[in-house]
């Protein structure tokens, strides 16, 4: 079948392949004719690099989602260290502010007065629970003698009644021992302020006949010129009037709290000030 | 004198120092107003149960003269606080004693009711104005006080094992004598 001894296979082959050359001839000759032949072969090209664009750009995508994730997930961290430190600060500012005020309400009070003062500040209470003492950090070597009145911007705390060297320490209003002469601000009745327990007093030795009633304020009275004349002692509580007694029973909430209080001014020379009715029981009660 | 004796007065006077600060200092500016625990207390009742009756004497009278400068309290009122206290103490010590923290945590526990009834005991017969009741306060003390008991307890322990070593035979021995 096959005389020339031919392999027709090879031959077709190679017939199948020389116009190939020949072809891509033609097309580069003529690059922008219509070269129906180089279109599927583009479509197919084309479909599979999109396919494969598609492809990446999902992979590249989720890469990125994932990354983003680690990033989102670090900042995040940052950001709540960061919020933590910003909340630790607005709380510093917070206490400054708080801390500020307090110190301008102190400079404000030793500005408007001619008291003579020293300020100090409270470093320690009593060992003993009975007794009603605040240890300062002034002493005998800033001039801090005993009996000086120590005030706080509020009212009395209390006198020195033991200074040392670098410290003092400081009988409260509220210790059992301590004695203050007081006022009543609105009748001027007269009276010992004497410590109860620690959050009252009692007024002593008030005259029976006198008029003294509930949220009066009992002011210093001044006469030794250790305190300053009608600075605030405290407010009245109660007052009891007993059958077989010449006095009256009062009953008193000290203005200041000692254990709130973190400044103190001494009072070295009270300079015969006279606070009059700068202070009223509705104002410190406010 | 031996120089141990010195030195164990000037430790312990320090360690009393100390723990006045932390309870009138420290305590108050970390809780305020909550009463605390009578630390310097738990130091005395180790030593009155830990130490000789002379040497526990003696460093009661020195630690009571420092302490009294932490407080309002008068130095007569003190003394005999103290005294009282080291003699009901002292009393129990020698009648019922057993080696090791659980003793000293009772100890400290009946110390701390001991001294708040003594207190009141010797205010009321010295001192011209009544003290008060302060329950609130003086339960705290009572409950806190113990709390205490057991880290001293090791810590003094530790100082005595380093310092002090034979009088701890007081321990083993029943605490009645030791030299």
């Amino acid at each position: 079948m096959n005389p020339f001894n031919f392999d027709i296979r090879k031959i077709i082959l190679i017939l199948l392949l020389l116009p190939l050359p020949l072809i891509s001839i033609n097309m580069e000759q003529k690059p922008f004719a219509s070269n129906w032949v180089s279109q599927p072969l583009v479509l197919l090209s084309t479909s599979a690099q999109e396919l494969f664009y598609g492809f990446s750009e999902g992979v590249r995508g989720t890469t990125a989602m994932y990354v983003n994730l680690i990033n989102i997930k670090k900042q995040s961290e940052k950001i709540i260290s960061k919020n933590q430190e910003l909340e630790a600060r607005l709380q510093q500012l917070s206490d400054l502010e708080i801390e500020n005020s307090r110190l301008k309400n102190l400079l404000d009070f030793k500005q408007n007065t001619k008291m003579q003062m020293k300020s100090a500040q409270v470093i320690g209470l009593d060992l003993m629970t009975d007794h009603k003492t605040i240890t300062i950090n002034k002493g005998s070597q800033d001039g801090l003698k005993t009996g000086q009145a120590v005030i706080s911007a509020q009212g009395v705390l209390g006198y020195i009644f033991r200074p040392s060297l670098r410290s003092s320490q400081v009988m409260l209003i509220t210790d059992r021992y301590a004695v203050v002469d007081g006022i009543v601000q609105r009748t001027r009745a007269r009276g010992i302020v004497e410590g109860k327990n620690s959050s009252a007093c009692v007024l002593k030795y008030v005259e029976r006949s006198e008029d003294v009633k509930a949220g009066d304020l009992v002011v210093t009275g001044g006469l030794d010129n250790i305190f300053p004349k009608g600075f605030p002692i405290a407010i009245v509580e109660n007052v009891e009037r007993k059958t077989f007694s010449v006095s009256l029973k009062v009953d008193l909430k000290p203005v200041a709290d000692p254990y709130k209080v973190e400044e103190v001014f001494v009072i070295t020379n009270a300079a015969q000030e006279d606070f009059g009715t700068r202070f009223s029981a509705s104002a410190i009660r406010e | 004198m031996s120089w141990s004796l010195v030195l164990h007065f000037i430790l312990i006077s320090a360690l009393g120092l100390l723990l006045a600060g932390f309870q009138t200092s420290f305590w108050f500016q970390m809780f305020g107003e909550v009463a605390p625990p009578l630390l310097w207390l738990v130091l005395f009742t180790y030593i009155i149960i830990y130490r000789t009756g002379m040497a526990a004497l003696l460093q009661l009278v020195v630690l009571g003269m420092l302490l009294a400068y932490f407080s309002g309290v008068s130095l007569k009122v003190f003394y005999l606080c103290l005294l009282s206290y080291y003699c009901v103490i002292y009393f129990i010590k020698s009648r019922i004693f057993w080696s090791g923290a659980g003793y000293f945590l009772m100890m400290c526990s009946l110390g701390s009711i001991f001294y708040h009834v003594i207190f009141s005991v010797v205010t009321i017969m010295i001192e011209r104005s009544r003290p008060e009741w302060l329950l609130v306060e003086r339960a705290t003390q009572i409950l806190l006080t113990p709390a205490f008991a057991f880290p001293f307890f090791w810590l003094m322990q530790r100082l005595d094992s380093v310092f002090f070593y034979s009088e701890l035979k007081a321990e083993v021995t029943g605490g009645t004598t030791y030299e």
